[in-house]
């Protein structure tokens, strides 16, 4: 019974941190065209998800958590457009380093992920209401 | 018609109540110092509904937290499951006493 309770506690956990994750692709691909406003300023710097094990102390199970979200450090393109409030004095728009593949495909990753979470979560939930059932 | 005091003597009736008393497991409520504790059953269901009421507390103030958008979603369809789940175990084992207890009323006597 302890087991099946913490097959849902895991799975929760799991899908807590998908989503979380997902949270983080879509600001990326919310900002990926944002720029900065004064000539020469930085624009959007693309964010990442990292994970750990997070032990739960009163049962002793692995969960999983977000451990931080840092910034992620490849350079900026540059783009020419001398029209642009941001244009350094060669005319030239420093563009985000979101890369639109690459967060669909994180996102379709943090998507299925949930998905098998919730599998995770569904099976021990029907487990469980199985092992109740025998009762009656 | 014979009478059935003249069967059954009184004071042998009354004997046979008496020993079967002390045939009757010993009580658990005032265990003996020293010994380990022994765990009724009565002490068990006791234990498991303490829980229970406490699980359901506890997801009626998530739910409610839930309606007032201080707590997500995800764990307000936790708190609901987990909430669900237990009601089922409550009601499983209500159903079982009740049986039992009606199993002993059909008792013949």
């Amino acid at each position: 019974m302890e087991s099946l309770k913490s097959i849902i506690s895991i799975a929760a956990a799991g899908m807590r941190a998908q989503g979380q994750r997902l949270k983080v692709v879509a600001e990326n691909v919310a900002n990926a065209g944002t720029t900065g406003s004064t000539p020469g300023a930085d624009p959007y710097r693309r964010k990442l998800v990292s994970f750990e094990e997070m032990i739960d102390r009163e049962t002793g199970d692995s969960l999983v958590q977000v451990r931080d979200v840092t910034r992620d450090k490849t350079p900026f393109t540059e783009r020419l457009d001398p029209a642009h409030p941001a244009a350094d004095e060669n005319g030239f728009v420093k563009v985000s380093n979101v890369n639109p593949i690459i967060e669909m495909s994180n996102m379709r990753e943090a998507s299925r992920s949930y998905e098998a979470n919730m599998n995770m979560f569904e099976a021990g939930r029907k487990m469980r209401s199985q092992i109740i059932d025998l009762l009656r | 018609m014979a009478d059935f005091s003249s069967l059954v003597s009184s004071a042998a009736a009354r004997g046979a109540y008496r020993s079967s008393q002390e045939l009757a497991a010993p009580r658990l409520d005032h265990p003996v110092p020293g010994e380990p504790r022994t765990e009724g059953f009565a002490e068990l269901v006791k234990q498991a509904s303490s829980e229970a009421m406490a699980t359901v507390r506890e997801a009626d103030a998530t739910v409610q937290a839930g309606l007032r958008g201080e707590a997500d979603t995800q764990k307000v369809v936790e708190a609901t499951l987990a909430l669900e789940s237990t009601v089922r175990t409550a009601v499983s084992m209500r159903d079982k006493f009740v049986e039992a207890y009606q199993e002993i009323l059909r008792m013949p006597i």
